[in-house]
């Protein structure tokens, strides 16, 4: 048996054929429901890991993530959400999905889980979205079960436009303390970019990309867009240097280890 | 709503740029959203509905006016009644989630956005300012000062009135030709006096009288059947101009080309190309787009489409841009039985950015730019399409009248329901249904308003807000209907509304009866007419099988996917419309699809010597020196570079992105094609590149025609697409060539026969067919000046090629930027020759001159193959297709996207240029001769790859760290440019609309 996964869509979720296909290259039983097949709680208990897809869920409209996170909150889908959370299986959240589980405060519930967010993806300080290739990540917690073994991902891609880091100072030390900081944006070399444009592209609070708890990785930056090698900015380069020196590409994305890990974490634990 | 105090107001900061930037005035601003509801909610519930808007981590939701510290001024803007309001919709949504029940329709939310300006600014220019964030023909502003404010302002709520319609009116048409006329100009027809005669010559013969008794109509015209003419035979629907009968003159000589220039030039070259290449082109020039087989190992097939949407986005830039982009989509969801969408395309032609001049159109060209952006901008990213790559062109003759290209590829099954998925059908007895949008009064007249010159008394009620939310729901509703079967004809609901969309579905079978009251409506108080022509968006029709109905509903309502059975396909040769029961129109499908006359034009052609079209001297130019005059091109509007566009675009949803939109070491450099795997897991993939340069035209349409189709083709060959392989779609702009619309109409239709006539070539001489297109004419505009008086700006003919290729194998994809020092670096392609006509060079002189490049199609054809085979064996390290600025600016951006640098020389480029020019140099490196690369090989590979590429390729230098170094015609070197600093000048142009970085002061 494989782990199976949830690759939740509609209302304008877009991004959610290349989450289904890098799930199932790291071998996971991954399939398309709509939201509204979820909404009753009973077919979301299916599912070893629920995946909320980039997009732009009702538009963006009143702000990112926000009536997406609603419907599921005034639904019995909340529930089972508690539920998934509580028998140790897994979410992953990408862009727009991290908005959307932002909203449901899956991290960091220092209060409520389910309840009141408490950190903010907001509007980008260039007020414009943005699309970029060639964005690189530190990662600096391996407390998630999605990270693990993982060091710096390069060339993995964004596009958004309100994915701008923002929460207050108390919060801030209490996510840096308990190692919910998951992931940072990064020079090439792996260095937080410590708020240089465009390393970090929108602005964010201490370069923070994404926040991550054992069972939940919320991120802004899209690993489904890395899947392999030539999905990636500068490949055609990468391909010069390596070809000199006798080699090719390497098998898979960057983005790809981050699915690996969660599914292996699933196969290991939860089947 | 309003931002939390100490927040960095990104939008607001934005906004204080923009006004500074566009009136050097400077405020501060403050920038909130307010939420008007008219859902009729108890006090508790509203204050949970409220609470809900707000992020608490950033945002405070206020009920009634919200506190805040004294301000000068609030500009307020909100949508005009009956225009799309899709935040509001959302909200309204949210509410009813939050409170856990549904409103009915009618009850709404409605957003406006305020800005609270500090800074002394007077009343005019308040007005000037408002009218940056609100576009009067959509959206309405409100001004108060802040102790207006305080007292308390109404809210806005936009509500639509409308008297409920009158009876159908009836026109007796047994008029003399004057009252007919008359007759077409009330009803805003745009028929002329042949066509408004045929009509009344049809409607006088006994047989139509004798049908039309039989469905209770007398021998009048109703409203509803000459609206329905007027729409179906506008030039919009019938491209009368491309089907006209011309008497072409040229020297003297006359030809006759009595099928129309369409059929001569464009389809039969197209038809000739799919019977030599039957596996490769599928369905060509009927349906919604073109069908080819890229990648014959795929699971589908590829089809596309580019559209323009011109005047409305001229009037409302916002508006008709996202929805000229959202539209075309619905072109490829409509191609066979439908399609999924896989990437878009983008084109601008505007006056310049730094217009200073004393015309006045409706917006300054830098604010439409703006406009037009951010509407391709929301219509591409919100709906999960790559917006792949595009290109502007500035030119101040489009202060008439701007153009903007869009177009979208889609992925159709190969096989649905054992039948090839392009493959359509409609049997008598299936149901008509339309899912997605609703009815209003927006759009009326689109179809024919588009084919007018602008004035300021062009109807704005052709401009809508296109929505990609709702309609992204209708394509994967479509996806999931096509997949079970359930769909027998797809189309998409565009121009001219039900009228167009079912009208042209009934054909197939033989006729349609519908009744018109069945649809659904945004308001209350459509006439008949208005319900038949309305073009409200996100709308497609659908024949499906009347056992396949009830499915068909479950998944459109699964989708959240409005639909409604409006009537049924009949084989009665009529399109028969009812309204409540009785008949509204019966028109004869013949009459209505084949009934229109055909125009008769005359083109006579003066040449460009004629015309007085000479070579400019070069010696001001040369006094500047090639490093200055180098960074002066790169600086050009028209070479430099346009990164404040295309960042904003989204390249890779979907995933199977290859080549984006920019390459190089700092993923900053355009790349010449766009590069998309179609499946994941194969290896085959699609390029697409655009070529779109009008320049040429100044001196030659048959030039222009021919090198923007070829650039097309050079674009996609560059990324590793196999010439052998490849399509394209050809977009006419075109300004007024009838006589009662234009300055110069012989020579204007003389311009757009030798345009087609070179198309026509092209395909002929490359087997690269025209799978789809579209023309759109009038590209002019009656403008004021500072001192009101009138002026006509006939906008420069265009045609964008937007060129498709097979790439058999993604990853021997190549892009253009310079991989390492020490590679050999290859002018390849044909020779460099005296043709800086219509060069950016000559255009710095602001005389286009008279050596139009040539091309040498078996020439470019065999270079093409030859670099293509040199690639498919991993010999090439980079590329770059030579276009505007020529060798010099290919070297140039290869050398600073590659973040190094190149030494060449120019006595190693083939050329006929005679040794004893004394501006040899400058013409070797600016002349924008045809089919040449700039291309870099590793030391290793470069036997192999001349052997292969077999004399087409000359070395001419090699890859260096730093500098572009070129050594001339005599020896010695004559420009010496740190290829950093030219990047600085390529990029300075609008670096102002790019962000700097930082926020929060």
């Amino acid at each position: 048996m494989n782990p199976r996964a949830a690759v939740v869509v509609g209302h304008g979720i877009l991004c959610d054929r290349e989450l289904e296909e890098a799930l199932r290259r790291a071998g996971a039983d991954a399939e398309r429901v709509h939201l509204n097949d979820l909404l009753d709680g009973e077919r979301a208990g299916r599912y070893h890991i629920l995946a909320l897809p980039g997009g732009f869920a009702f538009g963006d409209d009143t702000f990112a993530g926000n009536i997406f996170a609603k419907k599921v909150l005034f639904n019995p889908l909340r529930e089972a959400f508690r539920r998934h959370l509580d028998e140790g299986r897994l979410v992953f959240g990408v862009c727009n999905g991290n908005q959307v589980g932002t909203m449901m405060n899956l991290i960091p519930a220092f209060g409520e889980p389910l309840g009141p967010p408490e950190v903010a993806y907001t509007c980008n300080s260039s007020a414009r979205f943005e699309d970029r290739g060639n964005i690189h990540l530190k990662v600096v917690s391996q407390r998630s079960h999605w990270l693990k073994g993982l060091d710096v991902l390069h060339n993995i891609p964004v596009a958004h436009g309100e994915g701008r880091f923002y929460t207050s100072p108390r919060v801030l030390r209490r996510l840096r303390s308990e190692g919910l900081v998951a992931l940072r944006y990064a020079t090439e070399k792996g260095v937080p970019a410590r708020g240089r444009y465009p390393q970090n592209p929108n602005d964010s609070l201490e370069d923070i990309a994404a926040l991550a708890s054992e069972q939940v990785l919320l991120m802004m930056p899209h690993p489904e867009r890395a899947i392999e090698p030539v999905n990636q900015d500068g490949w055609t380069r990468r391909r010069s240097l390596l070809r000199r020196r006798g080699k090719g590409l390497p098998p898979e994305g960057d983005g790809m280890a981050i699915f690996r890990n969660g599914v292996e974490h699933v196969r290991k634990n939860l089947l | 709503m309003a931002l939390r105090p100490g927040l960095f107001d990104a939008q607001g900061h934005i906004d204080e740029r923009r006004i500074r930037d566009r009136f050097g005035l400077r405020a501060r601003v403050e920038y909130r959203k307010i939420f008007t509801e008219d859902l009729d909610l108890p006090p508790e519930e509203l204050s949970r509905f409220a609470g809900e808007l707000a992020h608490p981590v950033t945002h405070t939701a206020t009920l009634g006016a919200a506190p805040a510290r004294p301000f000068d001024h609030v500009i307020e803007v909100g949508y005009r009644p009956g225009v799309m309001d899709p935040e509001g919709r959302s909200a309204k949504l949210l509410a009813g989630y939050v409170l856990g029940r549904t409103f009915p329709f009618e009850r709404r939310v409605a957003v406006q956005h305020q800005r609270l300006i500090r800074g002394a600014l007077s009343p005019a220019e308040l007005r000037k300012v408002a009218g940056l964030f609100s576009n009067d023909t959509v959206q309405t502003f409100r001004i108060w000062s802040f102790a207006k404010w305080k007292r308390g302002i109404a809210p806005y709520m936009p509500t639509v009135r409308v008297p409920p319609p009158g009876p159908v009116r009836r026109y007796d048409l047994d008029l003399p030709d004057g009252e007919l006329l008359a007759l077409s100009a009330e009803r805003m027809l745009a028929l002329d006096i042949a066509e408004m005669g045929r009509i009344r010559e049809h409607f006088s013969r006994p047989k139509t009288v004798e049908a039309r008794r039989r469905v209770g109509l007398d021998g009048r015209a109703t409203d509803v059947e000459l609206e329905h003419l007027g729409q179906a035979w506008s030039e919009h629907c019938k491209h009368k101009i491309f089907n006209a009968d011309i008497t072409y003159v040229e020297g003297g000589r006359e030809e006759h080309i009595a099928e129309g220039i369409f059929r001569r030039y464009i389809r039969a070259a197209t038809l000739d190309i799919q019977r030599r290449k039957p596996g490769f082109i599928k369905s060509v020039l009927w349906d919604n787009s073109g069908v080819v087989d890229l990648d014959p190992g795929a699971d589908h097939y590829l089809c596309f489409k580019c559209e323009t949407h011109n005047s409305p986005s001229f009037i409302e830039p916002y508006g008709g841009a996202i929805t000229g982009i959202v539209g075309v989509y619905r072109d490829p969801m409509g191609t066979g039985r439908g399609s999924r969408l896989t990437f878009g395309v983008w084109g601008y032609c505007t006056g310049s950015p730094f217009y200073k001049g004393a015309l006045r159109p409706p917006l300054h060209p830098d604010q439409l730019l703006d406009g037009i952006h951010r509407g391709v901008r929301d219509g591409g990213n919100k709906h999960g399409v790559p917006t792949a790559i595009g290109g502007t062109f500035f030119d101040d003759s489009y202060l008439g009248k701007c153009l903007v290209y869009v177009g979208a590829a889609g992925l159709i099954p190969k096989t649905v329901a054992g039948r090839p998925g392009y493959e359509k059908w409609v049997r008598p007895g299936d149901r008509i249904i339309v899912a997605g949008g609703r009815v209003g009064k927006d759009g009326i007249h689109g179809a024919t308003a588009s084919s007018q010159e602008y004035s300021e008394g062009t109807p704005a009620g052709h401009v809508q807000i296109g929505d990609p939310y709702t309609q992204k729901n209708v394509q994967e509703f479509l996806l999931e209907a096509l997949g079970e079967g359930l769909i027998d004809f797809a189309q998409d609901s565009g121009a001219g509304g039900i009228g167009s969309a079912a009208g042209e579905m009934s054909e197939y079978s033989g006729g349609a009866r519908i009744e018109l009251d069945r649809d659904l409506f945004k308001y209350e108080g459509l006439a008949p007419w208005e319900i038949l022509e309305s073009e409200s968006q996100e709308r497609m029709f659908f024949a499906v099988d009347p056992a396949n109905v009830r499915r068909f509903a479950e998944i459109a309502e699964k989708w959240d996917v409005e639909w409604r059975d409006i009537g049924e396909f009949t084989d009665s040769g009529h399109f028969h419309l009812l309204y409540k029961g009785a008949t509204v129109g019966y028109l004869d499908i013949d009459f209505l699809h084949k009934g229109v006359p055909q125009k008769r034009l005359r083109a006579v052609w003066r040449t460009p010597e004629e015309r007085g079209l000479r070579e400019p001297s070069l010696d001001a130019l040369a006094r500047r020196g090639p490093g200055r005059l180098l960074h002066d091109l790169l600086r050009r509007e028209n070479v430099a570079s346009r990164e404040f566009l295309q960042r904003e675009y989204d390249t890779r949803v979907q995933g199977r992105t290859v080549v984006p939109a920019f390459i190089g070491e700092g993923s900053d450099v355009p790349s010449d094609a766009f590069v998309q795997k179609l499946e994941f897991g194969r290896t085959g993939a699609v390029a697409c590149g655009i070529g779109l340069n009008p320049t040429f035209g100044k001196i030659d349409t048959y030039a222009m025609a021919m090198l923007s189709a070829n650039e097309g083709l050079m674009r996609v060959v560059a990324v590793g697409a196999d010439p052998d392989r490849a399509a394209n779609n050809g977009n006419y702009c075109w300004p007024g060539v009838l006589a009662d619309e234009s300055d110069e109409p012989e020579y204007k239709t003389a311009q757009l026969v030798r345009a087609a006539r070179a198309q026509s070539d092209f395909a002929t001489g490359t087997d690269v067919a025209t799978i789809s297109g579209k023309d759109s004419m009038k590209i002019q505009g009656n403008i004021l000046d500072s001192r009101g008086r009138r002026h006509r700006v006939f906008g420069l003919p265009a045609i964008q090629f937007a060129t498709i290729g097979h790439v058999p194998d993604a990853a021997g994809c190549v892009t253009a930027d310079l991989k390492l020092a020490g590679d050999i670096v290859y002018v390849v392609g044909p020779p460099t020759r005296d043709e800086l006509g219509g060069s950016e060079l000559h255009e710095m002189l602001g005389e286009p001159g008279l050596n139009v490049p040539r091309v040498d199609l078996p020439a470019s054809m065999e270079t093409y193959r030859a670099l293509h085979s040199a690639m498919r064996a991993g010999l090439v390290e980079s590329a770059k297709a030579c276009s505007k600025g020529g060798l010099a600016a290919a070297l140039s951006l290869a050398a600073f996207g590659g973040g190094l640098g190149a030494s060449i020389d120019l006595r190693r480029v083939p050329s006929d240029i005679p040794a004893g020019d004394r501006h040899r140099d400058l013409r070797l490196l600016f002349s924008e001769s045809a089919s040449r690369f700039v291309v870099s090989v590793a030391p290793g590979n470069a036997a192999a790859f001349e052997k292969v590429m077999g004399g087409r390729a000359a070395r001419f230098g090699t890859v260096v760290p730093r500098s572009v170094v070129v050594t001339g015609s005599g020896g010695k070197v004559i420009l010496r440019e740190e290829a950093a600093r030219l990047k600085r000048s390529w990029r300075s142009t609008f670096a102002h609309k790019l962000h700097a970085g930082g926020g929060a002061p």
